[in-house]
């Protein structure tokens, strides 16, 4: 095997040990060694939390699946103009930190009255899961749908088997494997609920997450790692079935669908239009709250001037064009990070061939390891090593190694799918593997990329948990201000600062769609 | 350059793709490997390129052992599927492969490679744009732009209409002739593998039934799985079994074969006739008169080829 | 463009966008001058009348008197000023910090993290208060305010006699507003004012009053929370502190309401939060800090602490506004503070907030 293959395979996998492996076991083995004895902490408080968890869990990826699976089934077989425009709608929430979707539906459905059901307690929780989410599973299970053979509906027709629900009942069951895997990632973020339950939710709803943060607040760092190692049960089965799972992807560029929605008639085409626009307006009216608050509210640019005022007073930690530099380099240097080792570990899978059961679990097990429980193994293995001026660093590689998994998976699917040949006829032609994958295997890919890239940079640019623990105030980022202002019930800074992280999202999406709109 | 495949074993799991096949392919011929699907053509060439190593036996180039990785081997291949790369237009697929700096030089390769195999309108063209045929044309040119030392050929005019096959096949031979290049082509196709071979190779479940120059296979088949393979009629006569060409028998009142006319089909050279008899079946052509259907019919051979080798 | 060149531009950008970024992150304030940094809570003065007038008097007269610039950093929750201060330990960042309390003090001392300084102006506050946040002078007290129940639409002899039996009945229970003890520093220090009550003055088990109250009582995350619904839809009466009355007097808007500590067998009983002012070991401007702490008990920045800050400045001598008359001071009050160990108090406070968690949330 040639040194560079292996050398490609084996420094995702280097980072990983050193960011996520390491830190964690060094941590657990200290608490093991030197404060197991003192006893385990409240368990009643860790019963609670677990089942909190699991309950969140549970309600939120039912919510998304019965949300975004009918969506789903809509995108992947009806067309309609600017489909891909919508898609690109819809998905944004999912890109966005988790602090905004709490301002905006703080902001959107007010803390009194009818509607704050949507941002208050289980409910609350459930809706703002749901808003991540659904997207999610939409679009995953859109784009299985849309790599089902045309051929296959034509040859069900011929059997005499017409009409809209045989015609479902053909393709429906193409989707199985996609709605599974997106109520499972839906399960699992769910469950690492962080921020969500502790600003919506109150005590009676705090997570494992949340009590393992409180527990090192409070000084008891032994107790927040016995946690952190019990919360990885649960999720470990999760990994595995999406380790098993294959063949799932985001599909982000063009529709070509069964229909398109002029065609069909009556109660259908009606029935579809409602489905999308509900959709549509559940997932947009927040960020709307957000942008109507911010601009306009009390007077204009009102949220802005709120903002401008919190910075020179020293709210934001750091001042705004401090705090807004710091999240854009953190990201694109994490970005940047994550996909190289995802292009690196997906090239070694590839080129090895076969199925690499070990390396692949290898690499996505870290998707179970809770952000706040990095932040935490991070903070408590590397901060004398990095010292305070190279904590930028360890924030980096917190938000690294938070996205990778997910990074790598995206990018390996795609890229399973390139036809074998295509790569023959590059080695055949003189290229090196390396040069196959840049010039051949990544271009052919753009999609594969850009899902890749989208969700790098999306789960960076968010991060809050682990750059909650691990930050000094210089190194504040955009996030981590919009929580504070949040705290404080600055509410119209707060929609200025998340408006300005949206507009950072949007530009690393269009970006990246330039890339993958090729296709 | 002379290519030698000796004993080679691959396994896939618990499927045997080649079970010991030995050949050779001499410098400077065109070698047709000929056999049904799943005879192993395929993996015996993706192994010659180098894109997977076998299991025992070696290949050697020139007398030595083949183990530079498939970058480095020198090997032109192209694909049944024209695998052309659909992000790029047709010059830079064309010189993919091409190390020369100065684009003037590349520019001049472009062009010579596509007027060889005559797409030079076609240039700026992304493969999507292209038909079957032009595919297969670039992607040969793109083979060759690299000047390998070796041709590999793996049933490139499968995907591509009948009459668009023959043009293809008489321009290969006529690359061929001019330039010299080793070539080894695979096909399951008889007429192919006869219009093309210098050499031929037949293959069968992963071992070589059968090699030699093209004149002495079709002369004299060692056994009667190539002697059907290459479209030869094969019956019983005295015990022994008996081949003969289509076209070298005649339907006569004086035959030593008689059998029932059961259908007649058209072809550009004539009416070819179906006899079945007594455990066999044959084709022949028929002459001025065509028999009518369930007609009895005398055929008389012109050629009773023996087999050297039991079958 | 060859793809190897593409790749490598990639990389080198990447390279150079952490190279800058990390000259950014190590070059000293570009602006050039001093830079006194000081980390504080996001309330610090935001309560005054006049916001920028208190701080051009407080940060302001300091900077132009010493020809600094300060940066003020503010920190959401004094526990993360603390933890900041202990991760920056090796490499710290600022100069002094505002707003550690008596809670924290403990940990504070022992975490090394700051640096014991006695200022001259330290004469002017009451011993009682410097021995009850720390008698080592890491920390030195800048205000105070003790723990007490605001109230409204209560009669006044009801008022003058509140106690936490008083409140265990359900018809009151249903009013109060209680900050969450693991969230929020005022509502931890109400936890451990009635703990520390019942353990020492009533000789029984604090949770007994939790119990009785957990069904009726609104359990709020932050002091801020607390009064965006206090005093409407019938919650009459919240945890805060003793100065509320100055502020209510000042800024109208809560007729008839007014604030009252505990009382029990004729006396009153009050818990005093202390907080205090610190300079960071390792500050890169140790002299300038000195001046600074000295500075921030001088009359002239504690006659703003009223209201700026409503709570009762920590310098004896400086005059109270006249819109101090209703609050509820310590004077003439049993100050439980001083009568437990605050070490013990920090040791125990986890193990305390834990039970409180599991207790309310059954």
């Amino acid at each position: 095997m040639r040194r560079s293959i292996l050398l490609a395979g084996f420094i995702p996998v280097a980072f990983e040990v050193a960011m996520v492996y390491l830190p964690f076991g060094y941590s657990a083995a200290t608490f093991l060694l030197f404060s197991f004895p003192r006893g385990l902490p409240a368990t009643f408080l860790v019963s609670h939390a677990l089942y909190q968890s699991v309950l969140q869990a549970a309600l939120g990826s039912a919510a998304a699946l019965a949300v975004g699976y009918p969506v789903g089934i809509i995108l992947g077989l009806v067309g309609f103009r600017g489909s891909s425009f919508y898609k690109a709608l819809v998905f944004l929430p999912f890109m966005l930190p988790s602090v905004v979707a709490v301002v905006g539906f703080t902001q959107a459905y007010g803390l009194r009255g009818p509607f704050s059901v949507f941002s208050n307690g289980l409910s609350g929780i459930t809706a703002i899961n749901a808003f991540y989410n659904a997207p999610l599973v939409a679009l995953i299970v859109s784009s299985s749908l849309e790599r089902v053979n045309p051929e296959l509906v034509l040859a069900a027709k011929g059997l005499g088997v017409g009409g809209t629900t045989s015609i479902l009942r053909v393709l429906l069951p193409f989707t199985k494997g996609g709605a599974t895997v997106g109520a499972l990632l839906s399960f699992t973020y769910s469950f690492l609920g962080f921020l969500v339950p502790l600003a919506i939710g109150g005590p009676s709803h705090y997570t494992m997450e949340v009590l393992i943060y409180l527990f090192l607040k409070l000084g008891e760092a032994p107790y927040a790692i016995l946690l952190a190692m019990l919360q990885l049960f649960p999720l470990f089965g999760v990994t595995l079935i999406m380790l098993y799972l294959r063949g799932y992807s985001v599909s982000l560029g063009k529709l070509s669908s069964r229909v398109q929605l002029y065609t069909l008639k009556g109660w259908r085409s009606a029935a579809v239009c409602l489905v999308l626009a509900l959709f549509l307006g559940y997932e947009l009216y927040p960020l709307f709250s957000i942008l109507r608050y911010s601009l306009f509210s009390p007077h204009l640019l009102g949220g802005f001037t709120l903002l401008l005022q919190a910075s020179s007073q020293g709210r934001l930690q750091a001042s705004l064009s401090r705090v807004v530099a710091n999240s854009l380099v953190f990201s694109l240097l994490s970005t940047g990070i994550t996909f190289g080792l995802s292009v690196s570990a997906s090239h070694y899978v590839m080129i090895r061939g076969g199925t690499r059961w070990f390396y692949e679990l290898t690499l996505i097990l870290p998707l179970m390891f809770s952000p706040v429980t990095l932040g935490v193994a991070l903070f408590l293995t590397y901060y004398g090593v990095a010292g305070s001026s190279l904590v930028w660093l360890v924030i980096v590689s917190a938000q690294s190694s938070v996205a990778l998994p997910v990074s790598m998976r995206f990018l390996l699917e795609g890229l399973k799918r390139t036809p074998r040949e295509l790569m023959f006829a590059a080695r055949s032609l003189g290229a090196a593997p390396a040069e196959a994958l840049f010039r051949v295997e990544l271009p052919v890919n753009s999609q594969a990329i850009s899902s890749a890239a989208v969700m790098a940079y999306a789960v960076s640019l968010g991060e809050f948990a682990a750059t909650n623990i691990v930050y000094i105030p210089k190194f504040t980022t955009v996030p981590i201000a919009v929580y504070s202002l949040l705290e404080i019930r600055d509410l119209g800074a707060a929609d200025a600062l998340s408006l300005i992280l949206v507009f950072l999202a949007l530009i690393g999406y269009y970006l990246v769609f330039r890339t993958g709109s090729a296709h | 350059m002379r290519v030698a495949v000796s004993h080679v074993v691959k396994r896939y799991g618990s499927v045997v793709a080649l079970a010991g096949a030995s050949m050779s392919v001499p410098d400077r011929s065109l070698t047709v490997v000929l056999g049904p699907s799943g005879s192993g053509k395929s993996t015996l060439l993706r192994l010659i390129a180098g894109f997977e190593e076998p299991d025992s036996g070696v290949i050697y180039f020139d007398e030595k052992r083949a183990t530079l990785p498939p970058e480095e081997r020198g090997v032109g291949m192209v694909f049944q599927s024209f695998s052309l790369f659909p992000h790029m237009s047709v010059r830079e697929n064309i010189l993919f492969g091409v190390k020369m700096q100065s684009s003037s030089e590349r520019e001049k390769i472009a062009r010579q490679m596509a007027e060889l195999v005559g797409v030079s309108e076609r240039l700026d063209a992304k493969p999507e744009e292209l038909s079957g045929g032009e595919q297969q044309r670039v992607a040969l040119a793109r083979a060759l732009a690299v000047s390998p030392r070796l041709l590999l050929l793996d049933e490139p005019f499968s995907n591509l209409d009948a009459r668009l096959r023959e043009e293809l096949r008489w321009e290969l031979k006529k690359i061929h002739t001019e330039r010299g290049l080793t070539t080894v082509h695979v096909t399951h196709d008889h007429v192919e593998a006869l219009a093309l071979a210098d050499r031929l190779v037949v293959m069968r479940g992963g071992r070589v039934e059968q090699e030699g120059d093209v004149t002495e296979v079709t002369e004299r088949p060692k056994n009667q799985f190539v002697a059907w393979f290459l479209g030869y009629n094969i019956v019983t006569l005295d015990g022994e079994p008996v081949w003969f060409r289509p076209h070298r028998a005649l339907i006569t009142d004086d035959g030593e074969l008689e059998g029932s006319v059961v259908a007649v089909q058209r072809s550009p050279f004539g009416m070819r006739v179906r006899v079945e008899g007594d455990g066999w079946n044959i084709e022949v052509l028929s002459g001025e008169k065509t028999p009518d259907i369930a007609s009895r019919a005398r055929i008389k051979l012109l050629e009773k080829g023996r087999f050297r080798e039991g079958s | 463009m060859n793809w190897k060149s593409k790749v490598t531009i990639v990389v080198v950008a990447l390279v150079v966008l952490s190279a800058s970024y990390a000259v950014y992150v190590f070059n000293p304030s570009a602006t050039g001058g001093t830079v006194l940094t000081i980390y504080t809570y996001s309330s610090l003065f935001t309560s005054a009348p006049n916001v920028s007038a208190v701080n051009s008097t407080v940060f302001g007269g300091f900077e132009r008197e010493y020809h600094v610039r300060i940066n003020l950093v503010r920190i959401e929750g004094t526990q993360n000023m603390l933890e900041q201060l202990i991760k920056q330990k090796s490499n710290p960042q600022a100069d002094l910090v505002i707003g550690l309390t008596n809670l924290q003090a403990p940990q504070a001392v022992n975490s090394g993290v700051l640096l014991n300084y006695t200022p001259p102006n330290l004469a002017y506050v009451p011993g009682y208060l410097v021995n009850d946040l720390d008698p080592t002078h890491h920390l030195v007290p800048y205000e105070y305010a003790p723990i007490t129940v605001d109230y409204c639409n209560l009669s006044s002899s009801l008022a003058s006699n509140l106690s936490f039996t008083m409140l265990e009945n359900p018809v009151f229970a249903r009013q109060l507003v209680v900050e969450n003890p693991s969230i929020d520093s005022t509502g931890l220090s109400f936890l451990i004012y009635q703990a520390v009550f019942y353990q020492y003055i009533l000789h029984e088990n604090w949770q007994s009053w939790w119990r009785s109250i957990s069904t009726y009582v609104r359990v709020v995350p932050t002091w801020d929370d607390a009064f965006t619904i206090f005093p409407t839809n019938g919650y009459n009466m919240v945890v805060s502190y003793g100065t509320d009355p100055a502020y209510f007097n000042y800024f109208g808007g809560y007729p008839g309401c007014g604030t009252s500590a505990v009382h029990f067998n004729g006396k009153t009983y009050t818990w005093l939060e202390i907080e205090g002012i610190g300079i960071v070991k390792g500050a890169k401007h140790l002299a300038l800090a000195q001046a600074f702490e000295n500075w921030f008990l001088s009359s002239t920045v504690q006659s703003e602490i009223p209201e700026g800050e409503w709570m009762f400045p920590a310098n004896s001598i400086v005059p109270l506004p006249p819109v101090f008359s209703h609050a509820v001071s310590a004077e003439g009050t049993v100050v439980l503070n001083s009568l437990v160990n605050q070490t013990q108090i920090a040791l125990n406070v986890t193990s305390l907030v834990q039970d409180w968690v599991k207790l309310m949330a059954t």
